[in-house]
């Protein structure tokens, strides 16, 4: 079985740090801030009064947000429908993150450890109560802002990121999502609207673009990953029949269309050769395809 | 284009969101001018017929108010500059109070007024007036009109113009923050006594308990009869979202009476018609008689002091302080608690709850109020309410009726007009 990141390039954006522009890259399902060597340092010098560091802030922000369903719901649903993103959406992240989660040694923790974010996540979401962490109202800290308002400056600036990065933040999210839909629970029974709507409405900018029809009428109906995916014609409407994990394995790759065909699968031993199931614009039946991603490093 | 998304084995959150990404993907369809966005619209009936709760569908619609903030930077920093709308409140019934008519013309070194009437409560004392700047002195440099009040104990307090109008002159009151006595036998305005010997017109108050009818039904009938807008554009998406949901059905009857009524209203509530047909006879009352004399413009003129306190309905109190009555509408000056504030067009938000503003003479007639120089906070809210049609002028008798979801207030009076008097007098 593969990473969930096989396939997808690394990404880069630039934010203002200190007076500075600064690296935060994504490598291989990761964020990290390339131009920080003691993060540890960074949080604590913003706890102690001092200047807020830009970069901590975004790492903390992306850990609380990583499975976060309305990063989905947010984001943009294709290049046909970019978001307006300016760079001080991100520097507005400052002075509004959350506290420090308790329980989390400070020192001797190497910068690295401090970038493998899901147990920084783990241990925010478990302060947060149960649910999504980051859309309950309850209030944090001294400062009284909420934690819906938290969440929101947070999600603008993580989308704000450029570079590709924010693309990054949707293919984790959803990652993480595909996986819980194989053992559905009570959190992905609240967050299954969400996630529907927001496949949804990617399919739908995806198939209108394909078919060059922006008027045309788009179903959804999720189905087990065990299920054959289809997209047919159903009265003049699309009808798609697919799982989940077709918007990280599919979409989030850029591979919703592909040579003129719409890929409803796509599958890979090694991260290079994909095999994909297509179907053209006829609606006709599904047809197998490979394609072959090029050495890198 | 928006179209009402299909969603089997309803699911009102589902249908909601993917109404959101409809949005989303017409991106045109935000910029909807006057209109409400078809997801809150959609919202605001599920949550009225008790298919998905209020917090849930604000969940949902604050989330496509932001993803459709995010896709427009301009309306992204207003949604961050503007604050939260304060919440509706419990809010406690109103005082009553003692209303006075008092016919007086007071001459000041910048000014005339007019005062019309006094008002004493618990929570403070108002002077109605109409306020007239000397033409020969610019009326901005003497800022807001401002008087001391002052009862027969000698207490004194500043009073505050509440109210609306132009350089010509401006309409409405006098305010104090803190009370004067309740039965004091006079009040002097900036040293000007206005003896209080009238009497107020005698009413009568009593809440009545509204025909029971589906949840939908009554959804619908309310919301084309809120104070803030007429549109047709407006009340479909609920009509959608009810239908969806299995709670109406798409060829009940009701719909041909709505857009009936609805085709024959013009945008800003009850007025002049504009030709489009109408089939008045086949009309469901109130709306018959409404729609039937729309246009008119043979009103009594005349105001009326009342002071009517009702009592608490559905949560809500209102005071009818005063009834005026011009050619082709009439007003009354009202006082709500807890606050309804006007419902902007463009807002993502479930609306606070709102009063429908009924009026019914002895004619047999229904006159239909929206809200006009409103100004409201959590728990109170005052200002106009502009009625139309015209009164009828052979009607003696007139109830306001203040109508919530389930109950209604009716204040019920006489037909006595007093008529403001010229020159100056005192």
């Amino acid at each position: 079985m593969n990473d969930w990141w096989s396939g997808l390039p690394p990404a880069q954006a630039g934010v203002t740090c200190g007076g500075h522009t600064h690296r935060l890259r994504w490598d291989e399902g990761e964020l990290h801030a390339l131009d920080h060597d003691d993060l540890e340092a960074e949080r604590a010098l913003a706890a102690l009064g001092g200047e807020r560091c830009t970069c901590v802030d975004v790492l903390d922000a992306w850990a609380r947000h990583d499975d976060d369903p309305r990063v989905l719901v947010l984001a943009s649903r294709g290049p046909s429908d970019p978001l307006a993103a300016q760079a001080d959406w991100t520097a507005q992240l400052g002075g509004q993150t959350a506290a420090m989660p308790t329980g989390v040694p400070r020192s001797r923790i190497a910068p690295r450890a401090l970038l493998r974010l899901p147990a920084r996540r783990r241990a925010i979401a478990a302060r947060a109560g149960p649910g999504f962490g980051s859309v309950s109202n309850r209030p944090v800290g001294s400062g009284g802002l909420s934690l819906r308002t938290q969440a929101e400056s947070d999600l603008v600036a993580l989308l704000g990121l450029g570079g590709g990065v924010q693309d990054r933040l949707v293919a984790t999210v959803a990652a993480a999502w595909a996986k819980r839909f194989e053992q559905p629970d009570s959190a992905l029974a609240l967050a299954r609207p969400a996630l529907h709507a927001s496949m949804h409405g990617r399919l739908g900018a995806a198939v209108r673009s394909w078919l060059g029809r922006s008027d045309l009428e788009v179903e959804l109906e999720l189905v087990s990953s065990r299920h054959q995916p289809t997209l047919t014609d159903r009265d003049g409407a699309v009808r798609a029949e697919l799982p989940f994990t077709w918007l990280s394995d599919v979409w989030s790759r850029g591979l919703s269309i592909v040579w003129g065909r719409f890929c409803l699968a796509a599958t890979t031993e090694d991260g290079r050769a994909w095999k994909l199931m297509t179907v053209g614009p006829d609606l006709g039946p599904p047809a197998p395809m490979r394609i072959e991603l090029p050495e890198t490093g | 284009m928006w179209d009402p998304p299909l969603v089997s084995d309803f699911d009102a959150e589902l249908y909601l969101r993917l109404i959101g990404e409809q949005m989303l993907l017409d991106r045109g369809d935000q910029e909807r001018g006057s209109r409400r966005p078809p997801i809150a619209e959609a919202a605001g009936a599920l949550v009225a017929v008790g298919v998905i709760t209020a917090p849930r569908a604000e969940a949902v619609l604050d989330d496509y108010s932001l993803a459709a903030a995010l896709r427009n930077d301009p309306h992204f920093r207003r949604r961050t500059m503007m604050g939260a709308r304060p919440a509706q409140s419990e809010g406690k019934p109103l005082p009553p109070r003692r209303i006075v008519p008092c016919e007086r013309t007071v001459e000041q070194p910048n000014a005339t007024v007019h005062v019309r009437w006094v008002s004493l409560s618990e929570d403070g004392a108002s002077v109605a007036v109409r306020w007239r700047p000397d033409p020969a002195q610019p009326w901005s440099s003497a800022g807001p009109p401002q008087a001391m009040l002052t009862d027969d104990r000698g207490t004194t307090e500043t009073a505050f113009f509440v109210g609306g109008g132009s350089s010509e002159g401006m309409l409405g009151s006098l305010k104090t923050m803190r009370p004067l006595a309740t039965d004091t036998a006079w009040v002097e305005l900036d040293g000007t006594r206005l003896e209080l010997t009238g009497e107020a017109t005698p009413f009568e108050t009593a809440v009545e308990r509204l025909p029971e009818q589906p949840p939908a039904h009554r959804y619908l009938w309310q919301r084309i009869a809120e104070p803030h807008e007429f549109s047709r554009h407006s009340v479909e998406p609920a009509i959608d979202a009810l239908v969806a949901a299995g709670v109406l059905s798409a060829d009940d009857p009701l719909l041909g009476d709505l857009r009936e009524v609805l085709e024959a209203m013009p945008p800003r509530g009850p007025g002049p018609t504009s030709g489009a047909a109408r089939r008045i006879d086949r009309m469901p009352e109130p709306w018959r008689s409404l729609v039937g004399r729309q246009g008119r413009h043979d009103g009594p003129t005349g105001s009326i002091a009342l002071g009517a306190v009702t009592p608490p309905f559905d949560g809500f109190s209102v005071a009818v302080v005063a009834l005026t009555s011009e050619r082709d509408a009439f007003q009354a000056e009202v006082e709500v608690a807890p606050g309804v504030s006007h419902r902007m067009p463009f807002e993502w938000n479930l609306q606070t709850r709102q009063l429908a503003w009924w009026a019914r003479d002895d004619r047999g007639n229904h006159y239909l109020g929206h809200t006009s120089n409103w100004d409201s906070s959590g728990d109170f809210g005052h200002g106009l309410i502009a009625f139309r049609p015209a009164l009828d002028p052979r009607a003696t008798k007139l109830a306001i009726m203040p109508t919530a979801e389930t109950m209604r207030a009716v204040v019920s009076f006489d037909l006595r007009w007093t008529h403001e008097r010229t020159g100056a007098s005192g």
